[in-house]
């Protein structure tokens, strides 16, 4: 009786797990928002963003009420300076992670519409080409934890996709 | 007679001649302090001089070159308008001034955007990272003085007449001896441990004065 109880609950768990895979195969984690110095009119957002799906999604773009705008950039290392470009549309495999941080992709947030400081939330939303947009929260915080420029040292800066 | 006047004579000029070979001594480069190359913290033997500058402090106030004297110094180069990279710098710079709790050594942010970063704007950019970090700006011919004798790039991209534009430079933090002399380059990617370890070998070899 216990054993089949278990049984049971050890399958619906799996159905539900399963189930929200399903349902949305584009999983953000480890986001924030870095806190920037009053009247800063630019500020950059990080996360971890998977595909477990089996086709690609490309990510076209992102918008929140709390910025004018907001552009999907890339930092990285060419001729000895550090440059930034556009990094959309972003390709994201099937079973793929991209992770967005100091020194490589990031948010580049436009213009807050007031003022954010720590401990704020920051509503992303983000904008795919074969997917509905995902909504994630991006809390506010000074840094995340220790961290350096991880910088992308390619020489052509280019994307790895 | 004689040798009785001579004797206190050589060792009057022995003493000089030690005098010298001391004061030669000190003044002399030591050969570079080494790191792994790995590390990516380049040596500048012998340190090159800061050039004359007329620049403008967080305050407003004039600062040249010569109060860089005394202290050693760290400068990283970047713009306020910089979402990303400078920043993550200022905060890494943050966490090593928090951890080497050392008043001998001098955290200063110079902007190569001086048609957007006045004194005022500084100064609430960098007292955000740290409360006692510098901000330094000025005419751009100033900047350009400083930029070029210490090998620093950078370039603006998009439109400038319109202050729709980002700036890219160059991303490695200059080390400056207590004589303003420019001593090192620490480059990216860069940790707190990894400038912590940079910093404290290289006053250790070179001393705090």
């Amino acid at each position: 009786m216990i054993k089949s109880l278990l049984a049971g609950l050890t399958l619906s768990s799996a159905i539900a797990t399963t189930s929200a895979f399903a349902a949305d195969p584009i999983q953000v984690s480890d986001a924030w928002v870095r806190a920037a110095p009053p009247g800063a009119s630019v500020m950059a957002g990080y996360f971890e963003i998977s595909n477990n799906g089996m086709d690609w999604v490309t990510l076209t773009g992102a918008n929140s009420p709390q910025f004018t705008s907001i552009e999907i950039h890339q930092s990285y290392m060419e001729g000895g300076m550090m440059q930034m470009k556009s990094a959309a549309p972003l390709v994201i495999d099937g079973h793929q992670t991209i992770r967005f941080e100091p020194g490589s992709y990031h948010l580049m947030m436009m213009k807050p519409t007031k003022t954010l400081k720590p401990g704020d939330t920051v509503h992303v939303s983000l904008e795919f080409e074969q997917h509905n947009p995902v909504m994630i929260e991006m809390p506010v915080k000074k840094m995340a934890g220790e961290e350096g420029m991880m910088m992308n040292m390619n020489h052509d800066g280019g994307h790895h996709h | 007679m004689l040798n009785k006047l001579k004797l206190p004579l050589i060792g009057l000029a022995f003493l000089l001649l030690l005098g010298l070979a001391i004061s030669l001594f000190q003044t002399k480069e030591p050969p570079p302090l080494k790191f792994d190359a790995s590390m990516g913290v380049p040596i500048i033997s012998p340190p090159v001089p800061l050039p004359e500058v007329s620049l403008l402090d967080q305050d407003g106030q004039p600062f040249s070159q010569q109060q860089f004297k005394g202290k050693w110094s760290l400068l990283f180069f970047g713009y306020t308008n910089c979402p990303d990279i400078c920043p993550t710098a200022l905060q890494t710079l943050s966490l090593v001034a928090k951890e080497l709790q050392r008043s001998d050594i001098n955290y200063v942010f110079v902007t190569v955007d001086p048609k957007r970063d006045t004194a005022a704007k500084l100064k609430g950019y960098v007292s955000f990272f740290h409360p006692d970090f510098k901000g330094l700006t000025g005419d751009k011919t100033e900047i350009d003085r400083l930029t070029q004798a210490l090998g620093v790039i950078y370039d603006y991209e998009g439109d400038v007449e319109s202050n729709d534009y980002i700036v890219n430079h160059y991303g490695a933090i200059l080390v400056v001896d207590p004589q303003a002399r420019l001593r090192a380059h620490i480059l990216p990617p860069h940790t707190s441990k990894k400038i912590i370890k940079a910093v404290e070998s290289i006053i250790d070899y070179y001393g705090a004065k």
